[in-house]
């Protein structure tokens, strides 16, 4: 929605709209979409589904939460399509609304479980079934996966927006509502802790911190 | 640069969230101190390991059951509505346009007869300028949305000053005032047209 005299001309199309990147690929699609075309929806489903369910996955570590949770997220997308701005990059206006979504879930469903992983392996006698290195690979997934439900919620979703979506820290702090600045010290403080909490699966050295 | 001031900026640097120079500061301190090295790598090394187990366990599959329910649900809905605007635009639009084609003829002086157009009147102030003439809509028809209650105008002495234009369009509560300098009529008594 455009606002004053110019957000009207523009409407009109006497003015022209300010562009999106000219990167964004999904722009075409939100149009179309906008239009009335529900099969473009479709297509932006296919093209945009493995970032949402990523995202959703990795803040509340649960698989049928992330799935709940990116269905969610999809609904309000198609339902306040409206709001989004031309010109914003359109993957983060999305992911915004799916860490909000987690959030809300998050929040209803209580504190988050712990990885279902971590209760099986652990002590698993080596010899009866595995090689040592695949259960060593398993319980080092078990332990990270553990570290990061562990993390705040701030720390965890910068994280995971910056180390593992790979957004840029301005784009982090769009979508989060926070400074860079903000971005950079939360994520500083996951990577610290993280690595503390692996510590005792590292090669013992000399030194000191972290 | 301290090795306490180093181990503090690594968890920034192992990820390029310092700046060039910094960086570069603290990679020529890694170089010559071990410890800083070792905590470096351990910090490599662990976000490695993020990365490899945080590998999302969506398939195909999953994506598919994803699109599916989404699907269902949208395609029972209506498609996204446009928000609804604060004020009328066509009428707002319309307004604008009318005031500029009264400013732009204002000059010329004429009266033209007929009914005015239905959104736009004016209420002359004292002048002696001819009061602004109000042209009718044949070319430029206004859409019903912009046609607004008339204001009835009462014959007046003729201007002495800057005209004023009020138009009222169909929200009650816009109303668009235009302040014009007409030139010096010609017609001594000039006579005004009624307002319907």
């Amino acid at each position: 929605m455009w606002v004053g005299v110019e957000g009207l001309l523009m409407e009109e199309g006497i003015l022209p709209l300010p562009q999106a990147p000219a990167a964004d690929p999904l722009e075409g699609l939100v149009r179309r979409i906008r239009s009335g075309d529900t099969d473009a929806f479709e297509g932006l489903m296919a093209r945009t589904e493995a970032r949402v369910l990523s995202v959703a996955w990795r803040i509340l570590g649960d698989r049928d939460l992330a799935r709940d949770a990116a269905q969610e997220t999809y609904l309000r997308i198609f339902r306040s399509l409206d709001a989004y701005r031309l010109g914003e990059r359109f993957e983060a206006w999305m992911v915004r609304i799916a860490v909000n979504v987690c959030y809300d879930l998050a929040r209803k469903r209580g504190p988050l479980p712990l990885p279902s992983e971590v209760l099986e392996g652990l002590g698993t006698d080596p010899s009866c079934h595995e090689a040592e290195e695949t259960l060593l690979l398993r319980q080092r997934r078990d332990l990270v996966r553990r570290a990061l439900a562990g993390l705040p919620e701030a720390e965890r979703a910068a994280l995971v927006l910056r180390d593992l979506e790979g957004f840029s820290t301005e784009e982090a702090a769009r979508i989060l509502g926070v400074r860079p600045v903000t971005i950079r010290s939360q994520a500083a403080s996951a990577r610290t802790k993280l690595q503390a909490a692996c510590a005792h699966l590292m090669a013992p050295r000399q030194g000191g911190r972290p | 640069m301290s090795t306490r001031h180093v181990l503090d900026r690594l968890p920034l640097w192992v990820e390029g969230d310092l700046s060039a120079q910094e960086a570069e500061t603290i990679q020529s301190h890694l170089d010559q101190c071990a410890d800083c090295q070792a905590a470096a790598e351990r910090l490599r090394t662990s976000q490695a390991w993020l990365r490899e187990s945080l590998a999302p366990p969506f398939d195909a599959v999953d994506h598919a059951a994803l699109r599916d329910a989404v699907l269902a649900q949208v395609r029972s809905e209506p498609s996204p509505r446009r928000i609804p605007r604060l004020m009328p635009r066509t009428a707002l639009l319309a307004a604008c346009a009318a005031a500029l084609l009264i400013a732009a003829l204002l000059p010329l002086g004429h009266r033209l007869p007929g009914p005015p157009p239905p959104v736009a009147s004016a209420t002359p102030i004292p002048s002696a300028h001819p009061l602004p003439f109000v042209p009718h809509p044949v070319s430029h028809p206004l859409p019903r949305a912009a046609r607004a209650r008339p204001l009835r105008m009462a014959r007046a002495e003729p201007p002495s000053g800057p005209s004023r234009i009020e138009f009222q369009t169909s929200d009650p509560s816009i109303r668009i005032i235009w302040l014009a300098q007409a030139t010096p009529p010609t017609d001594p008594n000039p006579s005004l047209p009624e307002v319907p």
